[in-house]
């Protein structure tokens, strides 16, 4: 009872002192934009000034005395509770170091979903250890909204030339098809045919590229088996292989005492892991003489799965291989390309946790690493 | 019997290629520009096939597959292609539901009038 009423003065005192000691410092919480939250070493609010209020959709009495943790619900951009790892007010606490979130969310008083930048600051005693928390936030709902709008004029935009170049493919395809036609032209049809489909390569690109850039790359993750995906991969691409002469090979490691490979699993969206490898396996060809090969190589390491992806092909110099995976660069502008197929590819792969490498030389070929985390099956 | 297929398409020139397209390959082509008049066709041509466009005004290409695949007496195996400018997952899946396989949604400007012409082939020969 004692403790309780001491917990009690010292937070009045703390707000008698805001209040008396520094007029200027308290017109300054009471009247600005920016929310402002002071937690102390138990955990409760101590300040909550109404830029608070207005952020978070409770009153200063509400949210005053009480454990923080009733007024900052941190979630992620799903909805769902972030981990205290990902909690910022956790961390500066136990850090004893500002933490800032750009990308942070919390679920207001009304239950809504609010975009904020957030930093919070510990303050220090001279015991070393942390006697407050401030917390710093401003609302980006705003911001957001504006950003969405801006992606979702390019989704709309990129959606709607398709009709048009659909158009373009379907009139350039049935003349073509006429026999009237001279050589000339019917050679300057299919050119234009084949710029025709590369910008509708480009239109895909720029919307999964729009859309992985906002963090908004659409995914719908299962588990699934990569083996057979691999195999569909494969198969998809060796037509193209073979046109060229190229030899197209899959090995996936097994176990010394198994009787088959190794079956490996994934929690990811499968069509995006189909479009990161077609992605590289593209490439692969499209960098490779005829007469060349294309070795897929597939083993585990550690809780993930290592794909290798090794082509005898012209390789990438050393002045280039550090920006191979820049959105838009290209080391080679004579083929048809976007320059977007490896930024796309990275992206997949930070989505799922993974990694993305390159080892090259020029004159030998390239060699493309992907390791993604494998789900654990009940089995092991 | 006259393979008879129908085309629902808002855009005038698409609507145009596909037509000029499988009446070249020996299809009876039935036009419809938008979603009511593909309704009113399919009850006076009965085509085997529709191939359909989504976004269209009033009526959406689901709204006209709805109406067919659930109508009592208009439906008599039709198979329908799909035809649109939108692939997300939530279109193909929703088109999944009614019947339509990933092979028969097509993406416009990725499948080629080629892929059309062959999809509208394999239907009529399901």
């Amino acid at each position: 009872m004692l403790r309780k009423s001491k917990r009690a003065a010292d937070l009045s005192a703390l707000e008698t002192d805001l209040k008396n000691t520094d007029p200027i410092a308290n017109i300054i919480l009471r009247n600005i934009e920016d929310g402002i939250i002071l937690i102390n070493a138990e955990q409760k609010v101590a300040v909550f000034n109404p830029g608070a209020s207005r952020i978070i959709g409770l009153t200063a009495e509400q949210a005053m005395g009480k454990d923080w943790t009733e007024a900052l619900r941190f979630i992620d951009r799903h909805g769902i509770t972030v981990k205290d790892a990902d909690n910022p007010v956790r961390q500066a606490f136990r850090t004893t170091r500002p933490v800032r979130d750009d990308d942070a969310f919390v679920l207001t008083a009304g239950q809504r979903r609010l975009p904020l930048h957030l930093i919070a600051t510990p303050l220090i005693n001279a015991g070393g250890q942390v006697a407050a928390t401030v917390v710093v936030m401003r609302d980006m709902s705003e911001e957001r909204e504006r950003e969405e709008a801006k992606t979702d004029f390019v989704s709309t935009a990129s959606h709607e030339m398709r009709t048009p170049l659909a158009a373009l493919e379907g009139y350039l395809t049935l003349i073509m098809a006429d026999d009237s036609l001279s050589q000339e032209a019917a050679s300057h049809a299919r050119k234009a045919h084949q710029n025709v489909m590369h910008l509708g390569k480009l239109f895909k690109n720029l919307l999964t590229t729009s859309q992985s850039e906002d963090g908004r790359l659409s995914h719908h993750p299962q588990i699934f088996v990569l083996n057979d995906l691999l195999d569909n991969v494969v198969a998809e691409n060796s037509r193209q292989a073979a046109t060229k002469e190229i030899s197209l090979q899959l090995a996936i490691e097994r176990s010394p005492d198994a009787a088959a490979p190794t079956a490996f699993h994934l929690d990811a969206d499968p069509q995006r892991i189909q479009e990161l490898l077609n992605n590289i396996l593209d490439n692969a060809i499209k960098y490779t003489d005829p007469g060349g090969r294309i070795d897929i190589g597939v083993k585990p390491a550690g809780g993930f799965v290592q794909i290798k992806i090794e082509d005898s092909g012209y390789g990438v110099s050393p002045k280039d291989l550090p920006h191979l995976f820049q959105k838009f660069y290209r080391v080679d502008n004579s083929q048809p390309g976007t320059g977007l197929g490896l930024f796309i590819c990275k992206k997949i792969v930070e989505l799922y946790g993974g990694d993305l490498w390159a080892e090259s030389e020029v004159g030998r070929g390239s060699i493309f690493y992907v390791t993604l985390p494998r789900h654990q099956t009940s089995g092991g | 019997m006259n393979k008879r297929l129908m085309v629902v398409e808002d855009n005038p020139d698409l609507l145009d290629i596909y037509q000029v397209c499988l009446q070249k390959d020996g299809f009876d082509v039935v036009c419809a520009r938008d979603g009511e008049e593909a309704l009113k066709q399919f009850v006076d041509c009965k085509p085997q096939v529709v191939v359909c466009d989504i976004k269209m005004p009033k009526l959406t290409g689901f709204d006209v597959i709805e109406t067919i695949a659930s109508h009592p007496k208009l439906n008599q195996d039709v198979a329908f292609i799909v035809m649109s400018a939108y692939g997300d997952k939530d279109m193909v899946d929703r088109a999944e539901k009614l019947g339509i396989g990933r092979d028969r949604y097509l993406v416009k400007s990725q499948a080629t009038l080629k892929d059309v012409l062959r999809t509208v082939r394999s239907a009529f020969a399901a």
